[in-house]
């Protein structure tokens, strides 16, 4: 079966022992054509038939769903023709009505203008006459009225939309022959950033309802594990699932290599960059990802130094990362596409808008950290016509090497639930502000808004940044409602960190307090920064750029108060609830950690922070904890709560970080032991609400985790956590694994099979 | 709580400390002129300081007191609800420029006639062209400068400054020579004050008519919000349909405004068509002599009036703000004064542009 000399270098050099190396083909597929559909405007048959086009099964499917009036969302994997799938019902509809006008949204600006291009052909091939054109903050100020006017087809992104809703008066013919938004990469928007789109999508429907539009949703998406019900969070609507891809694809052999199964102190940038210097040597393309700069470059670095310096000029392998200049990127982008470039190195934040084609072969440094990833990064691989090569090289890390033990597990159902909250109360009061600044407020919105809604107005009112009015409740403040409320990835938008002056992200002040505290080393799209200042007063979060091979984690004792409970499941001797939380933390300090070690720490004195979230609260019965397999009770709860923390982003897209948790041997609201995990955001992004009904799951993978690891009594591949803020203190392994596997037995032996393999 | 950063209280007190912690507009320390300029809405610290010191003493002083007690107006009814209407009745003067004067003007712009440009008309002029008059006998303009003579001498302001307009563009001093040709009654000089610069509402509209050789100036405030769009109605009603507006930097910011507002409610409104720019005029004519082109600054340098103690433009919504949510009206009173400046300004703005150019 294993036939190319790479592969065979690669059974040579690492297929000892057994389960170091795990070497699986994935089949390639033929294309699936449909017919062209009957109802199509005679002008896109006439195209596609010139053209030599044959709509897959996907685009077809698309187009019968859009036209018979449902909302769609397309799962199908990138480069499977989703500007077709896009284009053919757009285009047949501006055909036929006159008025029908589309907008296309996009999450990147590179992304936006690649797809001007794809619309600018099809719209001359066919000439429709529709003037496609981008519509964001590079726009120049004097085409903007054009566009406006002319273009049927505008192309934008969801922080222009945020920032044009309030002025609609000059939207309002667009608007009102509106009868398609598109949304592409939707997946992007989850978590507490999704929420906030979500929101902004029910802003731009109202306003649009305002005008007597409706049009229809077009989503595409990576591949989720609940891509019907994000759909529906997302835009409120009820859309159709399209996932089966016709396109062609190619075989592709992944290989999963863990280099830990042989050598427990083994180095991931050597692994690494023996591996992706073997895939250059035996002539494969290959781009490298990396989860960091730094290590981006390293592994550049040492690869370089692998070939003698004849051989390899400095250009045959290189890194590429965030910050190059359009120019640079361009000259690297074609160096690559010309085969001047034999190996990239990038790191995954660049995953997605890089338009550097398809490769020979992909290697990771690590796991991405959910499988969605994995599948955009692998999907770089798979020239037609040339043998594709996947390659992961595992980190020290649970979900690393729960996946290196159970590599048929990750290709069967293990993908992950997209989470998005609509009821976070800072997005969802901050989004009626806006919505108050566009169209007066009256009680019918709550259809956009929910229940909720009156609760925010009464409060708002009270304030009297909102006034009742006979024409609707309206907005009142003095400041831009859309300038305060910040889409950018957090609930409050409360800190902005800057370098040198220059805005790099905002972080919510409940994220900024645990992870931006002076000393503290950031990352930002795999680059390093050091926090110099945090002034509360103007909120910001000064940054300098640094090298360092060093990361800091936070020490802080933690509280958590159950306001409300949610909903609740007993399950023999766990009671297991979704509920209101407010968690409040105090840092008192921070260890320097190199490589795992502490090398140095330091005293700070920060005044403690009380935020309201959503958590997960597992009550546990004394008499378990009491019972046989566990010695040390505060120990074992506290390494089942790391488990279960690690366990939580292979079903809930999420990265660790973005959750936190306290274990106790005594909570007030649980009257006994109770593990508590809890969404790092203020009000909460939905995370732990979605791992309450994904319990089982989360319960099953902590449990295979502690049970698998080969280690004695814990180490980083289980139960150690990077961000504990008691220093992994006091950790019981048998016993957190004695109690997860009660935890996973009792939810199974209690609900019903729907519940547990959902 | 104590030492404690808390974050989040409830939604009304979260977003209300945001507000405040985004004003709209920055202090510039030290009065530093350099800094004034890449700032966005500058307050210069020791304007701020003073404002904030009149602020506390007009809160002081009007503790317990009522709208009324500071201002004399009578409530008007709308379709929507009810506003308040301050009226105030001076006399005037009539303007200078008589249209027969502007006619005499006008009449020797060549320029005005289509395919002549700046060239063409001195070397006209030194051909001996002296009006369009004399264009009748060249056959290359005959026909064009009939038709521009008969616009002109049809004395009619609209077809007058569209000429105007397209041949010299909207921001030419002509449009004020053309301007003689408007009854004065058609005048509406207009300012409004708002909580922002867009998406807000606005909460006082500064409305000044000439009826009967006075000048008739309104002042339409909305007491809270929800007066808002009866102020903009009682507005809309007070001012006839074939009105010129004439303003500081309305064409860009006040008309649209205006119209914005109307739409949030779900109202058409058509923006005026006929309008005269006077910030434009300014601009075109006095950029190189005066420090900088604010209303301000135009009223010291060009008209010498002084307007001791105003309340910067930018610190205005941030006074209304504080009667609408104390109903204390002392701060009301110098955002009310700073609007009543503004318009009575742009009368007199006029009056100065028509006597230059006359």
């Amino acid at each position: 079966m294993i036939s190319s000399p790479l592969l065979r270098s690669f059974r040579e050099r690492y297929g000892y022992p057994d389960d170091a190396l795990f070497i699986k083909t994935l089949p390639g597929r033929e294309a699936r054509h449909a017919e062209i559909p009957n109802r199509l405007h005679p002008r896109l048959k006439e195209y596609l038939a010139g053209s030599g086009i044959r709509p897959y099964i996907h685009q077809a499917r698309a187009y019968e769903a859009l036209a018979d009036g449902e909302d769609i969302i397309l799962a199908t994997p990138t480069a499977s023709g989703k500007t077709l799938a896009f284009a053919l019902p757009i285009i047949d509809r501006l055909l036929t009505d006159p008025d029908a006008r589309a907008l296309l949204l996009y999450p990147t600006k590179a992304l936006a203008r690649d797809q001007l291009r794809a619309f600018q052909e099809i719209d001359s091939a066919t000439g429709a006459g529709m003037r496609p054109a981008v519509y964001d903050g590079d726009t120049p100020r004097d085409a903007r009225p054009g566009i406006r006017a002319r273009s049927r087809i505008i192309i934008s992104n969801m922080h222009e939309i945020h920032h044009i809703l309030p002025w609609r008066r000059q939207w309002a013919d667009f608007f009102a022959g509106l009868s398609f938004i598109v949304i592409d990469e939707a997946h992007r928007y989850r978590g507490v950033f999704g929420s906030h789109i979500a929101l902004l999508i029910r802003r731009l429907l109202r306003v649009l309802a305002f005008y007597d539009a409706d049009p229809a949703f077009i989503l595409a998406t990576a591949t989720l594990g609940n891509p019907e019900e994000f759909g529906e969070q997302l835009t409120g609507r009820a859309c159709r699932l399209i996932a089966e891809d016709g396109s062609p694809q190619n075989e592709r052999t992944v290989v999963f290599y863990n280099p830990y199964a042989r050598d427990p102190t083994a180095s991931l940038v050597s692994e690494t960059t023996d591996l992706f210097s073997a895939s250059i040597r035996h002539g494969y393309q290959t781009i490298c990802f990396s989860p960091s700069r730094r290590l981006a470059e390293v592994i550049a670095l040492r690869a370089r130094e692998e070939f003698p310096a004849e051989s390899c000029q400095e250009t045959m392998i290189c890194a590429y990362r965030a910050g190059y200049l359009p120019d640079e990127r361009r000259e690297i982008e074609s160096a690559i596409k010309d085969g001047d470039i034999k190996g990239i190195v990038s790191t995954n934040a660049l995953e997605l808008g890089v338009d550097i084609g398809t490769l020979d072969s992909v290697v990771m440094a690590g796991y991405p950290g959910t499988t969605l990833s994995f599948w955009q990064q692998a999907g770089r691989a798979g020239r037609s016509g040339r043998e594709s090569i996947v390659a992961m090289v595992a980190r020290y890390d649970p979900i690393d090497q729960y996946y290196m033990h159970h590599p048929d597990l990750f290709f069967e159902t293990a993908y992950e639930h997209a989470a998005i909250d609509c009821r976070n109360p800072i997005a969802l009061s901050g989004h009626l502000l806006c919505a108050a600044a566009e169209v007066p407020i009256r009680d019918s919105d709550c259809r956009y808004f929910g229940p909720e809604m009156k609760e925010y107005l009464a409060a708002l009112m009270e304030q009297k940044i909102l006034t009742q009015t006979g024409k609707g409740i309206v907005y009142a403040g003095s400041s831009r409602a859309s300038e305060l409320v910040s889409l950018s990835g957090s609930a409050s938008g409360g800190y902005r960190i800057t370098h040198n002056g220059r805005l790099i992200e905002t972080m919510d002040d409940s994220q900024a307090y645990r992870e931006a505290y002076p000393g503290a080393i950031i990352l930002h799209q795999g680059e390093s920064y050091i926090v110099r200042s945090m002034n509360r007063e103007d909120r910001q979060i000064r940054v300098e750029a640094i090298n360092v091979d060093y990361h800091t984690r936070p020490l802080m004792r933690k509280t958590v108060e159950v306001d409300t409970i949610l909903e609740s499941s007993e399950y023999g001797g766990f009671t297991i609830s979704s509920a209101g939380v407010t968690v409040t933390e105090e840092l008192y300090g921070y260890r320097i950690v190199r490589y795992d070690r502490v090398i140095g720490s330091a005293d700070l004195d920060a005044p403690p922070f009380s935020f309201p979230t959503q958590g997960l609260v597992i009550g546990v019965d004394d008499d378990l904890l009491a019972g046989g397999g566990i010695d040390d009770p505060d120990g074992a709860l506290h390494a089942a709560e790391h488990a279960l923390i690690a366990a939580m982003p292979g079903v809930v897209i999420c990265d660790r970080h973005d959750i936190g948790g306290i274990s106790t041997a005594f909570h007030p609201a649980a009257e006994g032991p109770a593990i508590i995990i809890y969404d790092g955001y203020i009000g909460g992004a939905g995370l732990s609400a979605k791992a309450y009904e994904l319990v089982f799951r989360v319960a099953s993978l902590a449990e295979a985790m502690v049970r698998e690891c080969r280690c004695i009594d814990g180490c980083p591949a289980c139960i150690f956590s990077p961000k504990c803020g008691n220093d992994n203190q006091p950790l019981d392994k048998a016993g957190a694994a004695a109690l997860l596997r009660a935890l996973r037995d009792a939810i199974e032996s209690t609900r019903s099979d729907e519940f547990i393999t959902q | 709580m104590g030492r404690s950063a808390g974050a989040f209280l409830d939604a009304g007190t979260f977003w209300r400390q945001r507000i405040s912690a985004a004003p709209g507009y920055s202090v510039i320390e030290h009065d530093n002129r350099f800094r004034a300029h890449i700032a966005r809405s500058p307050v210069f610290a020791s304007a701020y300081q003073r404002c904030m010191v009149d602020r506390d003493a007009l809160l002081r002083t009007y503790a317990g007191s009522d709208l009324a007690d500071i201002c004399e107006g009578t409530e008007v009814e709308t379709d929507e609800g009810i506003c308040l209407r301050i009226t105030e009745e001076q006399g005037h003067q009539l303007f200078p420029l008589h249209p027969a004067e502007a006619e005499r003007h006008l009449i020797r712009r060549l320029r005005l006639v289509p395919g002549i440009g700046p060239a063409t008309e001195q070397l006209l002029i030194r051909k001996g062209c002296r009006t369009i008059r004399d264009l009748r006998y060249i056959r290359r303009f005959q026909k064009d400068a009939e038709g521009v003579l008969r616009i002109i001498e049809s004395n009619d302001y609209r077809a007058i400054t569209t000429l105007i307009a397209a041949r010299m563009g909207r921001t030419h001093p002509d449009i004020i020579m053309a301007s003689a040709f408007s009854p004065e009654e058609r005048f509406c000089f207009l300012d409004i004050e708002t909580l922002g610069v867009f998406s807000r509402p606005v909460f006082l509209i500064g409305s000044a008519e000439i009826r009967g050789g006075r000048i008739c100036f309104h002042q339409f405030l909305a007491r809270d919000i929800d007066e808002e769009l009866p102020a903009l109605l009682a507005w809309r009603d007070s001012v006839p349909e074939d009105a010129t507006v004439i303003s500081y930097n309305g064409r860009s910011f006040d008309l649209p405004y205006l119209a914005d507002r109307f739409a949030y409610y779900g109202i058409d409104h058509e923006i005026a068509r006929d309008q005269i720019d006077l910030l434009h005029i300014t601009r075109r004519m006095h950029r190189s002599t005066l420090s900088d082109c604010r209303l301000g600054t135009v009223e010291e340098e060009l008209l010498g009036i002084e307007r001791g103690s105003d309340l910067p433009g930018a610190l205005v919504p941030e006074f209304y703000d504080i009667y609408r949510r104390t109903k204390n009206p002392g701060p009301l009173l110098p955002v009310l004064k700073h609007n009543r400046q503004d318009v009575l300004s742009l009368i007199e703005l006029l009056r100065s542009y028509r006597e230059m150019t006359g």
